[in-house]
């Protein structure tokens, strides 16, 4: 049986890195897929409420995002782009989740421009109080656009990163790592691109059935 | 000259009216890659508009009728603008139209228009909603079938969501890699074939049912081999000039399977005799 501590706090800090390079974007919609690398496990023993034993790890989850789904952040009325995500503060010995940590705090923070987390600026850490262990955390942004790489977030030793964001593909050339691995994609050519070379070479088959058929 | 004149202010007060349709759609081409190939759809229309030409000569012998689709069709238009539900507004353009060639030429003409009209719903219909949904979808399938592909050559590739690792690399199979540019552009080519060519409604019908597997298939195909040269070779070398390359060709072989389906259902090619 270990001992509760009602008043430690489990810190972790979600970091964001960004910025701004596409002016005058006519997006309507902006899609960000955040991608959560934290290992989830069935509850096998009692929750502690403060995470404090050194058999145990502090770790944090966004609930309404299951392993690399995505989150969309809409556009608004009045121009800003918003999501809401759930933020769960959880305890776990070894890869076991033992269940969620009471009366936590999380420190966000953010260097894309004009964006803030629960209506505060989150130009600087940003500590949100999770009292139950789960929290609903808003962001909002009024940043049209992003550029490739820029956007991500680390909880502790586990990554969140942005694959799309307001409907760009985003990098990871120099994304922020996780036990030292470079995240890359294999994003398909441009539309135009495809849809053009296949219309040229439908056209030309096209053409060549129709002369095959005058020859015959 | 003279003759042309009221098509001329017709089409001028029709082009100002339907403006923030395209106006908005010209801004989902661009800003969406998924999408860009909205800017070809509009010549498409135009030159198909244009060997139908003979819609807008001889007698009129437009229908009333016309107006019981061109009415309802503004009014959702309008609406839809009004509450920026723009793929809706973009959608009614097309019955508008159908609707005023109905009114202004009649029956004979809207069934000669009917198609190079309905072929602006692949421009204007887009909205980048459908990337959540569908190209979701497309991303979980083409990391299963990657995932599958790779471990039946022989790579140890493991797949979390659409997070795609092994020891020498870590893919995420995202939006852009979803296969939605291939789904969307492929099925616009599809309904394109299947207008000019001939062949029984079936037929017809199998090629453009045949599009989402293909699509599927070909993308799968082409992350599995994005992950078999990056084991063998690393990811710098997969994700250069083979990306593009394997891109293009793996489109070139679903368009390949897409005619092949069409030959072997009795979907023939063009005469361009119509």
């Amino acid at each position: 049986m270990r001992s509760v501590d009602v008043d430690t706090n489990a810190l972790e800090e979600i970091g964001m890195n960004g910025r701004s390079i596409r002016k005058g974007a006519t997006a309507a919609l902006a899609a960000a897929a955040l991608t959560v690398l934290l290992g989830g496990a069935a509850l096998a023993d009692t929750a502690p409420n403060n995470c404090g034993d050194p058999s145990m790890a502090t770790g944090v989850q966004f609930l309404s995002l299951q392993s690399a789904q995505n989150l969309t952040l809409v556009a608004q009325a009045d121009g800003t782009f918003t999501a809401d995500v759930q933020v769960r503060v959880f305890c776990k010995r070894g890869s076991v989740d033992i269940g969620d940590v009471a009366g936590s705090k999380i420190q966000v923070s953010t260097t894309v421009p004009n964006t803030s987390i629960n209506g505060v600026d989150a130009s600087s850490p940003v500590t949100i109080d999770v009292p139950t262990g789960l929290t609903t955390v808003h962001i909002s942004s009024t940043n049209p656009g992003l550029a490739a790489h820029q956007w991500f977030a680390r909880v502790g030793s586990d990554t969140t990163f942005v694959s799309i964001a307001f409907d760009r593909s985003v990098s990871f050339d120099d994304s922020p790592v996780q036990i030292g691995r470079v995240f890359a994609q294999t994003p398909e050519l441009d539309s135009l691109v495809l849809f053009g070379a296949g219309a040229v070479g439908m056209g030309g088959y096209a053409l060549s059935r129709l002369r095959a058929r005058r020859r015959s | 000259m003279w003759r042309l004149l009221p098509w001329l202010v017709l089409a001028a007060i029709g082009g100002t009216v339907l403006l923030p349709a395209f106006s908005h759609a010209v801004g989902v081409w661009s800003t969406t890659e998924e999408f860009g190939f909205g800017f070809l759809i509009v010549p498409i229309v135009v030159i198909l508009t244009w060997s139908q030409r003979r819609a807008f000569v001889g007698p009129s012998r437009g229908a009333r009728l016309g107006l019981a689709l061109l009415i309802p069709s503004l009014f959702i238009y309008v609406v839809a603008t009004r509450v920026s539900v723009h793929a809706v507004a973009g959608l009614a353009v097309i019955p508008i139209l159908w609707g005023a060639v109905l009114y202004l030429r009649g029956t004979h003409a809207v069934r000669m228009l009917a198609f190079p009209i309905g072929y602006l719903a692949f421009g204007l219909g887009l909205y980048r909603g459908l990337l959540d949904s569908v190209g979701f979808a497309l991303q979980g399938i083409t990391a299963i079938l990657a995932t599958f592909g790779a471990n039946a050559i022989g790579l140890d590739v493991h797949r979390d969501g659409v997070i795609l690792t092994s020891n020498a690399f870590a893919f995420v199979v995202s939006q852009a890699c979803s296969g939605m540019s291939s789904l969307v552009s492929l099925l616009a080519l599809a309904a394109l074939w299947v207008y000019v060519a001939t062949g029984s409604p079936f037929a017809r019908a199998a090629m453009v049912l045949a599009v989402f597997p293909l699509v599927v298939i070909a993308n799968g195909v082409r992350v599995t081999l994005v992950l078999a040269v990056a084991s063998a070779f690393g990811v710098d070398a997969a994700v250069g000039f083979f990306h593009g390359a394997s891109s293009l060709v793996l489109f070139g072989v679903a368009i390949a399977g897409l005619l092949a389906v069409g030959r072997i259902a009795g979907c023939r090619a063009p005469t361009f005799g119509r």
